[in-house]
């Protein structure tokens, strides 16, 4: 018992060493779930076709305006190194510069942890719990792909615990395009 | 259901006393091909070797792109043989080179057991040719073992005297040169191979132990068991000059707008294209499960821009939660919740790697393996990862003190050498990433355990991090490697319970001031009968000490002198980073402290020193040393140590992000080794022993009214203890 009560103060403490118990400025995401509504984005092409090995992607190397939600229909979809179940029923689609990244299973949540914060979206379908497990479900994360620019994103599960629900860890989005590499290298695990 | 987190904090430490390196503290000028420079000078200075010239230094420069082998270029503690019949193991702990016949059957053993004369650290097969690199022979020198293995019987090429305590060791694109690190020294020399000679030696940062060469031949860059940075020299051909990489440890871990330190960088791994080099050590307060210590990492560098491939963790990083989950995360709620630290970094899964000792790159899968000394396992990670312990692919259960590993041509066996059982184990690797049912190891036996069985089983507790009573997370090898130290300085808070309340007093370490007021914070939350006499989350510092050689004396032991034994103060070490939960009067503690104190009596073998007589100006830096009008012996006595193992005051002044210490007692340190023990003083405030000679305030010695000539001899004598 005391080692659980020191688990859960140790968990206290990492929070408020990361500053999560003073407020992290979540009001854009917030912002942008609302912006988004719960409507599903129009499903892209890609959805039925053989996704192109980023590898062989064309990436523009300028920088374009993050694309609008209805643009996406226009985005191809890419194969990206899928390591686990849960990150193989996600999917990855590239429209000019930019990526989005989407996993279907119930999602509780995103956070980013690595990147620039402009211009990144972080979207969940559900409102509240009781629409977790309504159809669109999941989560989206749009992202511009830069050289030199590398991401971490880590998408939640809904997860039961000691006082009711929470989350856990699910699928982490690892985005790197370091200098010496033409490509970037997307890894989702 | 989640494991308990953050700080379950246990641990043992061998929190001995070397207090603040005072005034005298030595050097041992190693070999001949050394130079005299203090042991942290700065990037770019050059001691030449042989060579005696900064220029040319290799007369047949590597020819680029043309490898001999797709084999691993870099040494470790094993390595196939060139027909991949047998394996070779520098077995450093029985001074031998051994070769074991495959495939391993029942009862396998070595058929050769070659005598070395000094402690032999890593091989590489080249070819025909064997290299074997060794710390010290008996004139202080390390040196590289040149064999030619053509024939039935190895025949001596060449050996190559290098500064002392040889150790890592990596050829070149054409294998027609080696560069080795020298740890204690300090040094990277390169040996040209075919002319057994030894072509330049350079000065690097402390404990240089990892190196390898870039795709073109042209840079080598160099691990180091102490800090972050990696070193690079560039132009080897010519000018050889030396820089530092910054390379943070676990940015993505870090907590905000910190940047972390690093240990244990045994092992530096390229992939095969030689685009990325991967740093498996350990991350210095770095967030994660039982994070009091820090946690296991692999730092990667982009090789053609000298990048780290990842960035630090943003401090006003976005999220997105469903309600009620995210209002909380913010303010109180945040307080009660289990599942808040998995939104709060991102984690490795608990079992990958403890204490880092070696890697290999397993080109067919694109992962990395790493051993992993402190859990006895060996861990496969994934590559591509920016941080491969994001990745852990699979764990293999290996043996005691795993510190080397050598792959099949098809890589889909492994051979790992495992230090403190005296193994050869066979480790199968599976393709994918499927599930995978081991079977049973086959195994070597290497040497039969010490007839001294406590001294044996104290063994493999030193390396050991997850004894239930000794380590909590971090073996005694984890702070102290080979006996030496992190160069790290922690933050010790002491709890106190108030009077009438249960608990006894003691002291808890953390990698981060940061992580110390968190943990503080929290346990005045949860136990308020405890409290703590020093300022919220800053605590005292306190370097790590070396222990090697060190530990002669009956007592007393401890930063004031507390513990009357070794064995006492072993127990206080296992008492730390628990929380105080230990089992009252059980009997395991005070077993295990016993054959501990065994081993790391004698077990840990003391950094080499030179054995030649004292220059002129080191014996005037003794006379110094000895006066009465200076008063180093006074407390550092010569006799016993250069230490009088008795407490004294010591005005420390503050350093910033730890706790005042007012009259503050210390016991005397050791001054043993103190050449190799930068930075100094308890807090590590001096950087090098002229800034701590020249700083001190007079509080070590009356080292003021002495002349810069006195000082400069001071020090080089200091140099030789």
């Amino acid at each position: 018992m005391k080692h659980w009560l020191f688990a859960g103060a140790g968990i206290v403490a990492m929070l408020g060493v990361l500053g999560v118990v003073q407020g992290q400025p979540s009001s854009s995401a917030r912002a942008s779930a609302s912006l988004w509504a719960s409507v599903r984005p129009p499903p892209a092409p890609s959805e039925w076709m053989d996704p192109l090995e980023l590898a062989n992607a064309t990436i523009p190397v300028t920088s374009s305006g993050k694309p609008k939600r209805d643009e996406w229909k226009d985005a191809i979809a890419v194969k990206v190194l899928a390591r686990t179940y849960g990150a193989k029923r996600c999917k990855a689609e590239l429209l000019r510069e930019w990526m989005r990244v989407s996993c279907p299973d119930p999602m509780g949540g995103i956070r980013q942890f690595v990147g620039p914060t402009k211009d990144v979206e972080l979207f969940i379908y559900a409102k509240d719990i009781t629409t977790l497990f309504q159809d669109p479900n999941g989560g989206d994360i749009v992202f511009p792909l830069r050289k030199g620019e590398p991401y971490l994103f880590q998408f939640f599960a809904l997860s039961w615990g000691y006082g009711g629900f929470g989350v856990s860890q699910s699928v982490l989005v690892d985005v790197t395009w370091s200098g010496s590499r033409k490509q970037p290298t997307v890894v989702l695990r | 259901m989640l494991r308990p987190i953050i700080p379950i904090l246990r641990e043992k430490r061998v929190r001995n006393p070397w207090v603040f390196a005072a005034l005298p503290l030595l050097t041992a000028a190693i070999s001949g091909a050394c130079s005299d420079t203090p042991e942290t000078a700065p990037p770019g200075s050059a001691s030449v070797g042989e060579a005696g010239s900064a220029a040319p230094l290799l007369l047949t420069p590597p020819m680029p792109g043309a490898p001999v082998t797709d084999r691993a270029r870099e040494g470790s503690t094993i390595a196939l043989a060139n027909d991949g019949k047998s394996v070779i193991v520098a077995d450093e702990d029985h001074s031998m080179v051994r070769v074991v016949a495959l495939p391993l059957g029942p009862d396998a053993a070595p058929k050769i057991n070659k005598e070395m004369p000094g402690q032999p650290t890593q091989v590489i097969v080249l070819g025909d040719k064997l290299l074997v690199t060794v710390r010290a022979l008996k004139d202080g020198a390390g040196a590289l073992f040149i064999y030619d293995t053509a024939g039935a019987d190895w025949v001596e090429s060449a050996m190559v005297a290098l500064p002392a305590d040889a150790w890592g060791v990596a050829t070149s694109p054409d294998g027609r040169f080696a560069a080795v690190t020298s740890a204690w020294s300090a040094k990277v020399s390169m040996v040209d191979i075919t002319a057994g000679k030894l072509a330049w030696t350079r000065d690097v940062p402390r404990e240089p132990r990892g190196v390898t060469w870039s795709g073109d031949g042209n840079s080598l860059f160099v691990s180091h068991l102490i800090g972050s940075s990696l070193t690079r020299i560039d132009d080897v051909t010519a000018e050889a000059k030396v820089s530092a990489i910054e390379l943070p440890a676990a940015p993505a871990r870090s907590p905000a707008a910190e940047k972390l330190s690093a240990s244990l960088g045994y092992a530096l791994v390229p992939n095969p294209a030689r685009d990325r080099l991967y740093a498996p050590r350990h991350a210095l307060g770095a967030l994660g499960m039982r994070s009091w210590y820090g946690t296991p990492a692999v730092d990667t560098l982009d090789m053609i821009d000298g990048k780290p491939v990842a960035v630090a963790r943003g401090v006003n990083a976005r999220r997105s939660f469903i309600q009620p989950v995210n209002e909380s995360l913010d303010g109180d709620r945040a307080m009660s919740r289990w599942w808040s630290y998995s939104v709060s970094f991102v984690t490795v899964n608990e079992e990958v790697f403890v204490q880092p000792r070696a890697a290999v790159f397993r080109k067919s899968e694109g992962t990395l393996l790493v051993v992993s000394e402190g859990s006895n396992s060996v861990v496969e990670l994934d590559a591509v990862m920016s941080d491969p312990t994001f990745g852990l692919v699979r764990s293999y259960g290996a043996c005691g003190a795993p510190s080397g590993i050598a792959l099949t041509a098809d890589e889909t066996v492994g051979y790992v050498h495992c230090r403190s059982t005296d193994e050869v184990l066979q480790v199968l690797l599976p393709e994918g990433d499927g599930s995978y049912a081991a079977p049973p190891a086959k195994r070597a036996k290497l040497a039969e355990p010490n007839a001294n069985a406590d001294y044996a089983e104290g063994r493999k507790l030193f390396y050991e991090a997850r004894d239930e009573y000794v380590s909590g997370g971090l073996g005694c090898a984890g702070c102290h490697p080979d006996g030496r130290d992190d160069g790290f300085v922690w933050h010790e808070v002491e709890f106190v319970p108030k009077e009438g309340e249960r608990g006894d007093a003691f002291a808890n370490f953390f990698g981060t001031a940061s992580l110390a007021r968190t943990n503080v914070a929290m346990w005045k939350v949860y136990f308020p009968e405890v409290h703590n006499d020093t300022p919220v989350g800053v605590g005292y510092p306190r370097q790590t000490p070396i222990i090697a050689g060190r530990l002669k004396a009956t007592g007393p032991y401890g930063w004031r002198a507390e513990n009357k034994t070794l064995n006492d103060r072993l127990l206080a070490g296992f008492a730390l980073h628990r929380w105080n939960t230990m089992e009252k009067g059980s009997n395991f503690p005070p077993v295990r402290a016993q054959k501990l104190a065994a081993f790391v009596r004698t077990g840990l073998v003391p950094p080499p020193v030179d054995p030649s007589p004292l220059t002129p100006e080191e014996t005037k830096g003794k006379q110094i040393f000895m006066s009465e009008k200076v008063g180093c012996a006074t407390c550092h006595v010569p006799d016993s140590d250069y230490t009088n193992r008795s407490i004294a005051a010591f005005s420390a002044f503050p350093q910033r992000g730890y706790a005042e210490e007012k009259g503050a007692l210390f016991k005397t340190p050791s001054l043993l080794y103190v050449r190799g023990s930068a930075p100094y003083f308890h807090d590590g405030r001096f950087a090098s022993l002229e800034e701590l000679i020249a700083k001190n305030g007079d509080q070590m010695g009356k080292t003021s009214q002495l002349s810069e000539d006195e000082k400069k001899a001071l020090i080089a004598f200091l140099r030789r203890l």
